[in-house]
């Protein structure tokens, strides 16, 4: 949920990028249209489309306003809902920002997690997710030796992932 | 609604076709509600969509949004086994690895059109 201050601080802003239309709570954004929302959107920085969308959450017309930032279906909408979300995704997502040799097991569920087993059993679904390759680099890691489980050898990978944090 | 534009479960267009339809196939007349809550990100919505009901990225993105500021949001439509397999995807998908504090799956529902 947005604070109060920088919803306060959001609407100062929008107001400052339109003419003459002054946004004094989050609900006065819902008077505009679709159209006018997107290509206000279009005027924020990246750094404040995040906030700018908790503030129109925060209205109290998430729903609608939702609505509005898909164009209202319009076609003639299309070209400024497809920018809109674009900008939004690569802002937003993490995984844009992971390079090509990021390991979701070693920034996730590291060593220092293994006193926690509720958690560490919690994990177990994600840790059945990843590639072989993606497991056996983790394996090599944290226990400090070579691990070979081949494609598919995802259940096994578990259960000796989980027999090794238990003895510790 | 979005997930169901070109991507699964795509309406009959008349009359006549849905009665053929219904009568070639089970009807594609349920769909899948997530809900929303504190204790998932944008991120893991999309990962999860796009495993569990093979959304593109985009378009789970989108969904992602929808649930962020509706509350819920319809992730697939089909018949009532397919949208009961997909539910079941998302509510033992995980938690989410990235918050500390998530300790379970997202909620979702099967309902009748």
């Amino acid at each position: 949920m947005l604070s109060e201050d920088y919803e306060k601080m959001m609407l100062i802003y929008l107001s400052g990028l339109t003419d003459g239309l002054g946004f004094r709570k989050p609900e006065d954004l819902n008077q505009l249209s679709s159209h006018e929302l997107l290509s206000l959107s279009q005027k924020v920085d990246d750094s404040a489309l995040g906030l700018f969308v908790q503030l129109l959450k925060s209205s109290q017309a998430g729903e609608r306003l939702f609505e509005k930032l898909m164009g209202d279906h319009e076609e003639e909408n299309r070209e400024l809902v497809d920018q809109f979300f674009n900008r939004y995704l690569n802002v937003v997502l993490s995984s844009v920002q992971e390079g090509e040799h990021f390991n979701p097991l070693e920034a996730y569920l590291p060593p220092s997690t293994f006193d926690d087993l509720a958690f560490v059993q919690s994990r177990q679904t994600f840790f059945m997710r990843q590639t072989i390759d993606i497991i056996n680099e983790y394996l090599d890691q944290v226990f400090r030796r070579r691990h070979t489980f081949t494609v598919g050898d995802q259940p096994a990978a578990w259960e000796y992932f989980w027999s090794k944090v238990m003895e510790k | 609604m979005i997930p169901g534009e070109g991507q699964n479960s795509p309406q009959p267009e008349s009359e006549s076709e849905a009665e053929t339809e219904t009568l070639a196939k089970p009807a594609l007349n349920w769909k899948v509600v997530l809900f929303n809550d504190e204790e998932h990100t944008y991120d893991y919505v999309v990962e999860m969509l796009t495993s569990a009901c093979k959304l593109s990225r985009q378009i789970a993105f989108r969904c992602a949004v929808e649930v962020d500021m509706s509350g819920r949001t319809v992730v697939f439509y089909g018949t009532r086994s397919d949208c009961e397999n997909v539910c079941s995807k998302i509510i033992s998908f995980g938690p989410d690895h990235r918050l500390p504090q998530s300790m379970a799956s997202m909620n979702a529902e099967v309902q009748a059109l």
